[in-house]
């Protein structure tokens, strides 16, 4: 089976159904009609092609392409090549300089087109509850959804308890860890012992630049 | 037995399989144009239940290997229900045009309507035309694909010729096609599901085992790669390369005119 294929079979279906699930998504793609973005990763065996209309495309192109396919990356838009670590500095415009001479990036072509995709699926709005609803109904949706919600708070009210229980047990009870007071006192102590030393240092200096003097 | 070879006997000259049949050459169009009337409206549910919905990733492979660009001229021949269309449609983009053509004016209907159902018409026209005899200029297309329907077509070396012809100078053929397996044990597994399994599947499914033998059949009788990459070259076919799918089960042979 060709993997490769799969991978961008997945993410071509993934992106274009959040996508369908925002209405508003068609005006944001609509500002990448016809634009190719090329995404080289170094974790990946080839390089994913992004090519807009009113959904998204996804190929997979040869990293060591034939000599009939090297225009593939030199005609499109915006050619990334990166890490999947890189990405997400990516989104902070002023990193961009600082990573290519980093060489943790290379870019070649117009990098807005990377942002407005990065844009395109931070925008997304989708309102999950609606979505359940056309399948269930909206009293069975507004359950569903109340329900989960009482799940969630009462999971995170759960770990904050057991957050507070861990801390008492092993600051109070157990004493494997200092409270917080000691250790902000020993650092101050710390920090005092630090500052003495670099004085008697200094003056340790100075003493030994005058005996060499006389 | 291949159709390459069999081209060569003068006594079997107007003789050509069906499936493992020996049939006349004129009756072929008719009896494949039969096969494919009636599989026409359960033909892509029968594709993704035969081959688990692979069928779809050696397509989307075809596509890689395609470097189809904005504004090219695309043709999608034996492109049935217009699979490789709808796709060549969005990256050839408003300016690029794709050609979506098949003999059977059945799978044809199919492909439209579906296409329209998807709202894919701007960059798109549909032609009812035979691979041997193609109904377009000379040097006209950047790509041309045949996915899973030269094996289908009389005269495989008339059909590559008339693609040669229509294709522009620096472009490429892609023919995605059923081919021979690389480990004959895993061949033989692959017999065992062809001959016993793929025509109860259509019976099952759309009701007609025949033409589900026949598709097992002409797979066997299809030339394998070697033999059609030659004959690929020998219309004028440079740089022919295959690309194994799935063990061989499928390959795609790419091919440029210079």
């Amino acid at each position: 089976m060709p993997a490769p294929q799969l991978v961008s079979a997945l993410l071509e279906q993934g992106l274009n159904g959040l996508l369908s699930l925002d209405d508003a998504s068609a005006q944001r793609i609509a500002k990448l009609k016809g634009k190719r973005l090329v995404v080289s990763l170094a974790e990946l065996p080839g390089d994913l092609l992004f090519v807009f209309s009113t959904s998204v495309d996804v190929l997979v192109l040869e990293r060591q392409p034939t000599e009939a396919d090297r225009h593939t990356r030199s005609e499109s838009d915006c050619y990334l090549e990166t890490s999947l670590f890189t990405l997400p500095e990516l989104q902070n415009i002023s990193n961009i300089t600082q990573l290519i001479k980093q060489d943790k990036l290379l870019l070649e072509g117009d990098i807005q087109i990377a942002q407005q995709f990065s844009y395109l699926l931070k925008a997304l709005d989708i309102d999950w509850e609606e979505q359940v609803s056309r399948h269930t109904g909206d009293v069975l949706a507004h359950e569903i959804f109340q329900f989960a919600d009482r799940v969630r708070q009462g999971l995170q009210g759960f770990k904050r308890r057991l957050d507070s229980t861990v801390k008492d047990a092993a600051i109070e009870e157990k004493r494997l860890v200092a409270p917080a007071p000691l250790v902000d006192e020993f650092s101050s102590q710390v920090s005092e012992l630090q500052q003495r030393t670099q004085q008697l240092q200094r003056r340790l200096e100075q003493l030994q630049r005058k005996e060499q003097g006389s | 037995m291949t159709q390459h070879t069999e081209e060569k006997h003068p006594s079997a000259q107007d003789k050509t399989h069906f499936g493992y049949k020996q049939v006349e050459k004129n009756e072929k169009v008719n009896m494949v144009a039969d096969v494919f009337h009636s599989v026409a409206a359960k033909y892509d549910m029968m594709n993704d239940f035969m081959s688990m919905g692979i069928h779809r990733l050696w397509k989307r492979f075809t596509i890689d290997c395609s470097g189809v660009r904005s504004g090219q001229k695309v043709l999608d021949l034996a492109g049935g229900t217009g699979d490789l269309t709808a796709k060549f449609s969005r990256l050839v983009g408003e300016s690029g045009k794709v050609v979506l053509a098949d003999i059977n004016g059945s799978m044809l209907k199919v492909g439209r309507d579906k296409l329209r159902d998807k709202g894919i018409v701007g960059n798109v026209e549909t032609v009812q035309a035979n691979a041997e005899c193609l109904p377009f200029p000379d040097n006209y297309f950047d790509i041309v694909t045949i996915a899973f329907g030269l094996r289908n077509v009389t005269d495989k070396d008339a059909a590559l010729a008339s693609i040669f012809r229509v294709l522009k100078p620096g472009g490429r053929l892609l023919v995605l096609e059923f081919s021979k397996p690389e480990n004959p044990q895993f061949g033989k597994l692959y017999d065992w599901y062809s001959f016993n399994i793929l025509p109860k599947m259509g019976q099952l499914v759309a009701n007609d085992a025949d033409s589900y033998q026949y598709l097992a059949e002409s797979i066997r009788m299809h030339p394998d790669q070697e033999t059609l990459k030659g004959m690929m070259q020998n219309v004028g076919f440079e740089q022919v390369t295959y690309h194994n799918l799935t063990g061989g089960i499928v390959a795609l042979h790419r091919g440029f005119k210079f």
